[in-house]
């Protein structure tokens, strides 16, 4: 039984990227949102096992978005994807709830460990 | 140059003159009876002496005499206007207090000479009540000492 | 945060970086003096690391930065004896200055503005820490510190919970390491209590933090505690300790047991920070309650008299005294909160004088005496600028360069001494030099020149006030500052300040020798022990402080007391001669008695006797000041001989007498008190 995962970025490379990556070892893409509105929207459709969050996103940003899928699903397992120097996000997200955080540009090992260790707590 | 505002005055009485000062900077009005005033030697002839003003040391000024007028001599009906300026209070002693007037006042700068007997230097404004007029006094300047400056400036 | 909070936490963070400061400026000038001491690295280091932290925290990111930087230096100085250099100690001094610049900043809530010399500054502490070997500048000494009370305090909670020291190294994670901090410390926050980290506010760091430990009081147990932390972190990248292995010194050197006492002053008493505030309120109060109590013992001798069978009226006439007693005892424990000792201000001269020395070139060594004397404070917050100013005249104008004093035989390196003590009612304070000294035949001339004086009174006036002439206005103007007028420079404005706090500046001075400037100060307490006596019809206080001896004069014994030499009155006193002041004429209220009292006061060398018709008796008084409207440029203008006012028991307004002041006055003018009247 492979995880679902939620991608959501609104960089259709970054989307892409993320999805070869992750179909590679195993993990079922359910759905890529471009914003954070439609992030919220696939979420409350099927609940994913983890959801990765750009954080820089037209509409609603991905804190605001991981706030409200918070809100929908206490449990949910968001990880946050920043690029550097946003750490005052990346706080900020953590205060809310986000179970970690990955910085752009990943290398391969370190997404797939971070999701792991997301979805084994 | 008038503005047009209403303010409320404490009116007295000066050699015959009526005076008034802006309510806000009045604290209160003793009777000269009520307290001793402990006489200070060798200070200027204005100066009356300094009373406890409830724990406080506070000076006492004959305003007359501040204001170089002819002398009344001190009576029943004489008073004591605690003032307050800049955090320090000071007691200004007159020959009889008239009661508050709510007036509109109009800022002259230069009072025409026959206005008053004092010095326009201590005149803040002039205020019309009733076909009389009453002088609205600058607290700041009466208490000032440096007096003897300002009068000079001040083209006679 | 809510502004009321951040003003609190602002005050808190001022305080603690002022003491902090001090601490480090003490370690940089033993470090300049006695060279490389482990002991002083360390403490140095462990300030300017409270000192980011709390900065850090607080959002003050000039002074977070600069302390980082000294940080490392001074780790770096730790790990690799022998780099001491001149370079490193002054860049030290100059960090130190442009702290306490950014303290100031922070106080006034400026805004922090762009500062070039700040960052050329933190990268010539770059520069330094990056010399040689980089490697080694990591981790040694990243350690939480534990006081011994702090360790038993965890002991205890150890008994009945789990204490961890968790260590973390992020071997594996590169990037905002500062934020997986933040992720492992939000996340164990849930599992229990974390009593400390390292760094301190782990949760306010940012940027590269690749070693932190946290301190953690849980019930759980250590594999929970691993679990939990490896939903961010790989196991290699944390320790968990128990508290025995701290104790064991097992614990990799991550925690560390600290003597408290060792960065802290003086901790032989325990003590805390009160705000001036309270405690004037304090003395208000008090002051208020002696003028009472006095009111109260004024009233019983009424009572007294008629109440033999009133119980209560005995009931009240027993207590009166004990609130007496009581009262005078609250004011004495009050008034010692607000001593404070001169060495509190003695000690922020070391640094000065090297400055100054540095800037004149002068080779200058500094000593003080009397440290423990104890002055009010506010007095001694007025009288620091002051002496601030007679040292920096007696190092630029009076200590001579090192070759001038070797061709005059002297030690090349001169001295200026701070020295302080009581001599009966007066704290003394001296600036002594052993410099060139001033000629007061020079001054003579000087003030001759300048129109100061007329040749009669230059002839006339003794060395002494020949020297106290170099503290007029006119005496020291700008053009050429030579050593001579230099002394004077700004001296006015010493002598005014310090006859603001009603004290007095006394000039001493040999040729060739050395200068003594002494700072004579009035022990003036807001309540004293008064003489009352009467004059006119009036009560004036006189401070029983300057009363030698009361004698009465009647006709009996007048002609033996009081004599008159060259048509002055005087008192012939215990084989001295000195003046006599007859209180009603000098007052100008008219012709005084022939019978009344002498009180004979003043100080050695300065007596005076004053005539007063007579004497009511000895009181404590609240003394009230006039100086609102009492003094030079103010509503009543200058009054001689009056030095403030004091409410009697029966509520009247009583002015207190100032000795020096009646004598002083009668030396400069007396017309008002030469007699009229021959012979007598």
């Amino acid at each position: 039984m492979s995880a679902k995962v939620l991608v959501v970025d609104d960089a259709s490379f970054m989307r892409l990227n993320l999805k070869n990556i992750l179909e590679s070892e195993g993990f079922e893409i359910m759905g890529e949102g471009t914003n954070g509105q439609e992030a919220v929207q696939l979420y409350q459709a099927e609940k994913p096992d983890v959801v990765t969050m750009d954080i820089t996103m037209p509409e609603m940003d991905g804190l605001a978005a991981m706030e409200k899928i918070m809100e929908i699903d206490p449990q949910a397992k968001v990880i946050m994807v920043s690029a550097m120097g946003q750490e005052t996000y990346i706080k900020k997200a953590i205060m809310s709830g986000a179970k970690n955080f990955i910085v752009k540009p990943f290398k391969k090992e370190k997404i797939i460990e971070t999701l792991n260790k997301v979805l084994a707590s | 140059m008038a503005k047009n505002q209403q303010i409320q005055l404490v009116t007295f009485q000066l050699s015959g003159e009526k005076y008034g000062i802006d309510i806000l900077k009045v604290h209160e009005i003793k009777r000269l009876k009520e307290i001793g005033i402990t006489h200070v030697p060798r200070a200027p002839e204005f100066v009356e002496g300094v009373i406890n003003l409830r724990g406080a040391v506070i000076p006492i000024i004959d305003l007359g005499k501040r204001f170089v007028l002819e002398n009344k001599k001190a009576d029943k009906e004489t008073r004591i206007i605690v003032v307050k300026q800049e955090d320090k209070y000071i007691g200004l002693t007159v020959d009889r207090v008239n009661g508050v007037l709510t007036v509109e006042e109009e800022v002259i700068d230069e009072p025409p000479r026959e206005i008053s007997q004092i010095n326009s230097f201590f005149i803040s404004g002039i205020a019309r009540y009733n076909e009389r007029l009453v002088i609205v006094l600058d607290i700041g300047n009466i208490l000032s000492p440096r007096e003897d400056e300002a009068l000079s400036k001040i083209a006679r | 945060m809510e502004n009321i909070d951040f003003e609190k936490f602002k005050k808190l963070f001022l305080q603690e970086a002022d003491e902090q400061l001090e601490i480090m400026e003490k370690a940089v000038m033993q470090l300049e003096e006695n060279g490389e001491e482990r002991e002083i690295i360390d403490e140095f280091f462990r300030m300017a690391h409270s000192l980011k932290g709390s900065a850090g925290s607080m959002g003050y990111t000039a002074i977070a930065n600069l302390t980082h930087e000294m940080e490392n230096v001074l780790d770096k100085l730790r790990n690799s004896p022998g780099i001491l250099s001149d370079d490193i100690i002054d860049l030290l001094f100059i960090s130190l200055d442009t702290l306490k610049h950014l303290r100031e900043i922070v106080e006034k809530d400026l805004p922090e503005t762009e500062n070039p010399e700040i960052d050329h500054l933190l990268q010539r502490f770059r520069e330094i820490t990056s010399r040689g070997d980089e490697k080694k500048a990591a981790a040694v000494d990243k350690k939480i510190y534990l006081t011994s009370q702090e360790l038993k305090n965890l002991k205890k909670k150890n008994e009945e919970k789990n204490v961890f020291l968790i260590s973390f190294e992020l071997i594996h994670q590169q990037e905002m390491q500062s934020m997986v901090a933040f992720l492992v410390f939000n996340n164990l926050k849930e599992e229990g209590q974390i009593i400390k980290t390292y760094p301190p506010h782990l949760d306010e760091v940012e940027g590269d933090l690749p070693f932190f430990s946290m301190l953690i009081c849980t019930e759980k147990q250590k594999e929970e505690i691993s679990r939990v932390i490896e939903e961010s972190l790989d196991r290699e990248e944390f320790k968990i300790h128990s508290l025995e292995d701290i104790e064991n010194g097992k614990a990799g050197g991550y925690c560390q047991e600290v003597k408290e006492s060792f960065s802290r002053r003086d901790e032989s008493r325990d003590s805390i920070r009160v705000d001036i505030d309270k405690v004037d309120q304090l003395m208000k109060l008090v002051g208020e309650l002696v003028i009472d109590k006095e009111r109260l013992l004024e009233i019983s001798k009424g009572i007294k008299a008629n109440s033999r069978d009133n119980p209560e009226a005995q009931a009240l006439l027993q207590t009166i005294p004990h609130v007496d007693f009581i009262a005078t005892e609250l004011h004495e424990a009050v008034m010692d909160i607000r001593m404070y000792p001169v060495g509190s201000i003695f000690k922020r001269f070391p640094r000065l004088i090297r400055d100054i020395s540095r800037q004149t070139g002068k080779d200058v060594k500094l000593e003080f005496s009397g440290e423990d004397t104890e002055l009010d404070r506010t007095i001694l917050q007025e009288v620091f600028d002051p002496l601030v100013h007679l040292v920096r005249n007696a190092i630029d104008h009076g200590i001579e360069t090192p070759a001038q004093r070797e061709a005059k035989g002297k030690t090349s390196r001169g001295l200026v001494a701070l020295n302080a003590w009581q001599e009966e009612n007066n704290i003394i304070i001296e600036v002594r030099d052993d410099g060139a000294g001033i000629d007061s035949e020079k001054i003579k001339s000087r003030a001759l020149e300048k129109g100061l004086i007329t040749e009669k009174k230059g002839e006339e006036m003794d060395r002494e006030s020949l020297l106290e002439l170099i503290m007029e206005p006119g005496f020291s103007t700008s053009e050429t500052v030579n050593d001579l007028s230099g002394r004077g420079v700004g001296m006015d404005v010493v002598r005014t300040n310090i006859e603001n706090l009603d004290g007095e500046v006394e000039i001493t001075s040999q040729p060739g020798v050395g200068t003594s400037i002494k700072i004579v100060l009035p022990l003036t307490l807001a309540i004293v022990q008064a003489l009352m006596v009467r004059e006119k019809g009036n009560d004036y206080a006189i401070p029983l402080s300057a009363i030698f001896e009361t004698i009465a004069v009647n006709n009996n014994n007048r002609g033996e007391v009081i004599k008159t030499v060259k048509s002055r009155e005087v008192v012939i006193w215990r084989e001295q001669v000195i003046p006599l002041i007859r209180l009603s004429e000098f007052f100008q209220l008219g012709n005084s008695h022939e019978e009344g009292f002498l009180i004979i006061g003043g100080v050695k060398g300065r007596m005076v006797a004053i005539m007063v018709e007579g004497v009511i008796g000895e009181q404590e008084i609240v003394v009230k000041s006039l100086g609102d409207f009492m003094g030079k440029d103010k509503l009543f203008g200058e009054i001689p001989g009056i030095s403030g006012a004091t409410i009697k028991g029966n509520g009247k307004v009583a002015l207190i007498l100032d000795i020096q002041g009646i004598l002083k006055s009668f030396k400069k003018g007396g017309e008002s008190v030469e007699r009229q009247s021959t012979g007598c």
